[in-house]
């Protein structure tokens, strides 16, 4: 008597395809996942750099100008022209998502004008720090971000 | 027969379910993915749109300080679109549907710049618009505010959003719309001399290069010594400028009323013509006996004398070969041009002193020369109100008795002819050698004559057909070297009112909308904070009206510069450098409400100096030193007592008060009152 059953050729076949149908939906969801980790850690890069530029709107030109020419020191939050982590304590005022210490932040101040006008350049960039795992999520390594602020009348 | 096994009952249900799960699993999978690509859309439309939002708001502020900028110069065709409200940029009465057909492009060059050096800012376009969403060119009263003047709000828009061939990429925009309200407000009004305003200006004290508002009240107070001064000298000196740039002047009288400026020697020519007239009224040796009664007595008695030495009696005399007519002289009234001619000081004080007296006035024994002002060919064109020349009209009764003879008629009782006697009396006649003898007004003279002369006489029988007999102070004619012409009064108006005034003690002050003031209650220190005032640099910054509320001193450090067009109100202002403006065209006004404007420097100033209250009526202008201004005086009184002694001070009228148009400052408020900011093309 002769039982019906799949041959060995069947049983590849269906594994293949399985194989493939599986390997799919990991490697799809390998890539939503790294997309998403992406997708948080620019966002939070980009809100790094975002949030002096909105500080230093509120300081005003002249007071910028202040800093980029060296006669007042920036606030320690916010130090100028070098890349520095973005550290925080628990008890300060100023808090952060925990990533954000896996990030460096640089804040460039560059004085410019046009005829009467004068501005002040403020660029942002916000780079992955180095042996973090933002480095395995994020697809680029850095973020910026610009703005001016132009001198007001008094 | 063969019997197959049934098939079990759930062959092919772990397959299916299997199958499902997979299904599910999968379907997951692209749940999350899709989640995926969602959240990777959201980062990348967050960083487009911020990017696009940092770069509007940097638009924006360039935008706002443009227009700041060229809202500072009148010449710039903003300004001139802004002020002048063309079509382009007036969307005050445009529906709202419609409001974006309105705006003029407003140049954003640095925010291109950077833009142009971000990766994704080069795909942007940037562009910014400015128009004019509200005015109000009246005031809450519904007055109107002169000419352009008034109140608005300007709307300023940024929109950056992809170039159109990136649309597809990048969805990120941004659009910041802002409100700044402005205020335009006249420096300078047009004004021709030829013509009177027709309502108010706030700028109107600027059309002269003189005006003392309260000065009626002033001059009479000090019985004219305001316009007269005893030790002072004023110039108003305008040679050089044609009519329809000369500064008018004005020197407070009322409508009723009327001020003078007394005649010098140097201005002689302004007394009317002519200024000598001989014979008048010839008389017979009746009259002059009527006229001389103590010449008549002394001639009487010694025709008694000789008629009694013959027996006889007296039948009457007469006289023959004598000079006798009344005539007038005109002469300037001051104590400087009388006194080198013989006892015409004495004659004058004595007319003036009787004038005084008879109208209960007070009068000052001497008499001293009146303001200065050049060039005296084109005062009609300058002058305004009731101003007139002071000079001394001197009418004297002349007699020559040199080749007279008196003659006595006497008869002898009994015999039917008279007889002749000459009278040959050398002292008598001599006294009578080519005599000018003053003719007092009787009813204002009252002490004794020269020789007795019957004023009386002269008063009921000549003065009233021949007036000019009488000596008098002359205030009849306009100070003008044509007295003929007559001058107009000043047109001023009340406060928000339309109509005009007679008296300008009633007058709306200088720059009175308050409403149009850039800046108020500003402190000293505020003014150097500010800019408007820096006295390290030596500058003062002008734009629009600042009012200040203390006072302020300007130019301790040395002589200053003025850039810009404006108006500085304190209470009290002091001068102790000069002032120079950068652009001829510009003004300086400083401005006293009630307090003084004292000036201590002898440098040049290049101000309109105005003291002039509404409620405190006390503003004057003090020179403690030589003045030496360019451009124009005003005041409440002119105070000239108080200034320094024994100098000349000159006012010289600046044309660029009568430049022909108006020239108005617009002040941008810094402060934002409405503000949105959507993240797409509206």
């Amino acid at each position: 008597m002769k039982r019906r059953a799949f041959s060995l050729l069947e049983i590849i076949i269906a594994m293949a395809f399985l194989s493939v149908a599986i390997l799919s939906m990991f490697w799809m969801n390998r890539a939503s996942n790294q997309g998403s980790m992406d997708a948080y850690y620019e966002f939070l890069a980009f809100s790094l750099a975002r949030e002096p530029i909105e500080v230093f709107r509120g300081f005003g030109y002249d007071y910028l100008k202040m800093i980029a020419d060296g006669n007042v020191a920036p606030p320690a939050w916010y130090p100028v022209g070098s890349f520095n982590d973005i550290d925080f304590s628990l008890m300060s005022d100023m808090q952060y998502p925990a990533e954000a210490r896996l990030f460096q932040r640089q804040i460039e101040l560059t004085p410019v004008n046009s005829g009467k006008l004068n501005g002040m350049r403020i660029k942002v960039t916000v780079a992955v720090k180095g042996q973090s795992r933002v480095e395995v999520w994020m697809s680029r390594k850095s973020v910026s971000l610009e703005s001016i602020v132009m001198e007001r009348p008094k | 027969m063969h019997h197959f096994p049934k098939p079990a009952r759930r062959s092919g249900v772990a397959m299916f379910s299997a199958i499902f799960v997979m299904i599910i699993v999968g379907l997951l999978a692209l749940q999350f993915h899709y989640m995926t690509r969602q959240a990777q859309s959201s980062a990348h439309r967050f960083q487009t749109s911020e990017m696009a939002r940092q770069l509007a708001a940097a638009a924006m502020e360039e935008a706002f300080m443009y227009v700041h900028n060229e809202t500072a110069n009148p010449g710039s065709a903003f300004f001139k679109k802004l002020t002048g409200r063309s079509n382009d940029i007036d969307g005050s009465s445009t529906s709202l549907d419609n409001k974006n057909s309105k705006g003029v492009t407003v140049p954003v060059a640095l925010t291109l710049a950077q833009a142009s050096t971000m990766p994704m800012g080069s795909r942007l376009n940037i562009d910014a618009t400015a128009r004019i969403i509200d005015f109000r060119n009246s005031d809450s009263t519904g007055a109107k505010y002169y000419g352009n003047e008034g109140v608005g709000t300007l709307e300023l828009r940024v929109i950056a959003e992809p170039k159109p061939e990136f649309r597809k990429q990048m969805q990120g925009a941004c659009t910041i719309t802002r409100h700044h309200d402005y205020k335009v407000v006249a420096i300078i009004t047009r004004r021709t001399n030829s013509t009177q305003r027709s309502a108010y200006a706030g700028s109107f004290i600027l059309d002269y290069a003189l005006f003392v508002r309260d000065g009626q009240e002033e001059f009479d107070a000090i019985s004219g010594l305001s316009l007269n001064p005893a030790k002072q000298k004023l110039t108003i000196d305008q040679t050089g400028l044609t009519s329809d740039k000369a500064g008018k002047i004005y020197l407070g009288n009322r409508r009723n009323s009327s001020v003078y400026l007394n005649i010098d020697a140097a201005r002689q020519n302004f007394i009317p013509e002519p200024r000598k007239k001989e014979k008048i009224l010839q008389v017979d040796d009746q009259a002059v006996f009527k006229l001389l009664p103590q010449f008549f007595n002394q001639v009487r008695a010694q025709a008694e004398k000789a008629v009694k030495s013959k027996g006889a009696s007296l039948k009457g005399f007469s006289m023959s070969g004598h000079s006798a007519y009344f005539e007038y002289k005109r002469y300037p009234v001051t104590d400087e041009a009388l006194t080198p001619i013989k006892d015409m000081k004495d004659f004058r004080t004595a007319t003036l002193a009787g004038e005084a007296k008879f109208n209960n006035q007070k009068e000052s024994a001497e008499v001293y020369p009146g303001l200065v002002i050049k060039p005296e060919a084109g005062l009609v064109d300058v002058l305004e109100g009731d101003i007139r020349q002071r000079y001394f009209h001197f009418g004297y009764f002349y007699v020559d008795m040199t080749n007279c003879k008196i003659w006595v008629k006497a008869k002898k009782s009994g015999q039917s002819e008279s007889e002749t006697i000459e009278i040959t009396d050398p002292a008598l006649i001599n006294q009578f050698k080519n005599r000018q003898i003053p003719c007092f007004d009787a009813d204002h003279f009252t002490g004794i004559t020269d020789n007795s002369i019957d004023l009386r006489y002269i008063k009921d029988n000549i003065a009233n057909t021949y007036p000019e007999v009488i000596c008098r102070i002359d205030k009849e004619n306009r100070y003008l070297q044509n007295a003929n012409s007559t001058l107009p009064h000043p047109g001023m108006f009340h406060f928000r009112n339309s109509g005009s005034l007679d008296d300008a003690t009633l007058a709306s002050v200088p720059f009175a909308q308050v409403n149009l003031w850039a800046r108020r209650n500003v402190t000293p220190q505020q003014l150097q904070e500010f800019g408007i005032y820096v006295p390290g640099q030596k500058k003062l910054n002008l734009r629009g009206i600042v009012q200040v509320t203390e006072a302020i001193t300007l130019g301790a450090e040395g002589n200053i510069e003025v850039e810009g067009s404006g108006v500085l109100i304190a209470p009290g202002i002091t001068i102790s450098g000069g002032i120079k403006k950068k652009d001829a065209d510009s003004a300086c006004v400083l401005l006293t409400r009630g307090y003084p404007i004292t000036v201590n420097t002898t440098e040049l100033v290049e101000a309109a100096l105005v003291s002039i209250g509404s409620s405190n009526r006390n503003g004057y202008v003090v020179a403690n030193k030589k003045l030496n201004l360019r451009g124009c005086l005003a005041a409440d009184r002119l105070n000239l007592a108080k200034w320094a002694e024994g100098v000349e001070h000159k006012i010289q009228y600046d044309p660029a008060f009568k430049r022909g148009d108006d020239l108005y400052q617009v002040n941008l408020a810094r402060w934002v009152t409405f503000e949105r900011m959507v993240e797409q093309d509206e």
